[in-house]
């Protein structure tokens, strides 16, 4: 028969185990999610910003083809 | 690249299922901990069993995942069933190492040490190693299509380790480890040497066991898909870096 104090004490330690390694699971997936989102984001805005800065470049280009025309 | 876009009923279920894997973890550590009786000779680390066969259970669905996932992408070639392979792999290793450390921890004061030579522990080290290794090969090949294609022979191949580590101890006589869903072991003569037995006459015992099996399934089912989506958006981050620096 395992004493009682020894067998609460095995006991605990064992759930304890079992919450750290589910929540570092958890908290691993958590912030692997939420940095590649952030990642997302700013490659978003970058897309966004350089389509922008083409279509401005766009009509100045055409301008000069104009000008070499005439 | 093929992206995935995720529809909101898709979303809705995943959210669905999260909740009912909260629900399902909370009342199984209720149950281990008040509903199931306390053993008589051992007391209440035998309440560890709910936790290490659960996990143990979940770990098998997640390899299992891998192998169907490995099949699927052999037949269709789909980059999307090795992400869900991967997932099946990077929850199930870690609920194995739920079962190994617990294991570790309940054998402490029932065989008086933490670990030792014995066939079902042996088998357990050696998949938990074959899993790990698994993640190591697939870190070493840096085409896609390759590394999908050898993660997936892999992966059903490592699934032997599984079902070995399962069934070794209704095979070997020799183990320590006790049946706790043994047929007839007066009659088979398997479990004759097992330390640490407990009675599971108890239907508070069964009804614990089979609502943690359940539980700890459905949450690595979660976590899985929880895994695939993220896959899912590291892919498309590293497609937005290449075009960006083709535009370059």
């Amino acid at each position: 028969m395992i004493p009682p104090e020894t067998s609460n004490t095995y006991m605990v330690l064992g759930y304890a185990v079992v919450v750290l390694i589910l929540f570092g699971l958890i908290a691993y997936f958590a912030n692997r999610a939420r940095r590649l989102r952030a990642d997302l984001q700013m490659l978003e805005e970058l897309e966004r910003d350089s389509q922008a800065t083409n279509s401005q470049k766009q009509p100045a280009e055409t301008d000069q083809e104009k000008e070499l025309v005439r | 690249m093929n992206l995935p876009a995720y529809l909101p009923a898709r979303t809705n279920l995943l959210r669905g299922l999260t909740i009912l894997a909260v629900v399902l973890m909370t009342i199984t550590f209720a149950m281990a901990l008040f509903y199931a009786g306390t053993d008589a000779t051992q007391g209440n680390v035998q309440r560890i069993f709910y936790m290490h066969v659960g996990a143990f259970s979940a770990a098998a669905t997640a390899f299992f995942v891998t192998v169907v996932a490995g099949i699927m992408y052999l037949i269709t070639r789909k980059m999307a069933w090795d992400r869900v392979a991967l997932a099946g792999v990077e929850v199930g290793l870690p609920l194995a190492t739920i079962t190994l450390v617990t294991g570790a921890i309940w054998a402490r004061p029932t065989w008086n040490t933490w670990w030792t030579r014995d066939p079902r522990l042996d088998a357990m080290i050696v998949l938990w190693a074959i899993y790990a290794a698994y993640l190591t090969l697939r870190a070493t090949i840096s085409s896609p299509e390759q590394r999908a294609r050898f993660a997936a022979v892999y992966g059903i191949l490592a699934f032997v380790s599984v079902i070995y580590t399962t069934i070794v101890i209704r095979i070997r006589p020799d183990t320590l480890h006790p049946l706790a869903i043994a047929p007839n072991v007066a009659t088979t003569g398997v479990g004759d040497n097992a330390k640490g037995e407990f009675s599971t006459t108890d239907r508070r015992i069964t009804i614990t066991l089979g609502v943690s099996s359940i539980s700890w399934i459905v949450a690595a089912i979660t976590l899985m898909w929880y895994r695939v989506r993220i896959e899912n958006l590291s892919e498309r981050v590293q497609a937005l870096k290449l075009r960006l620096t083709a535009n370059e």
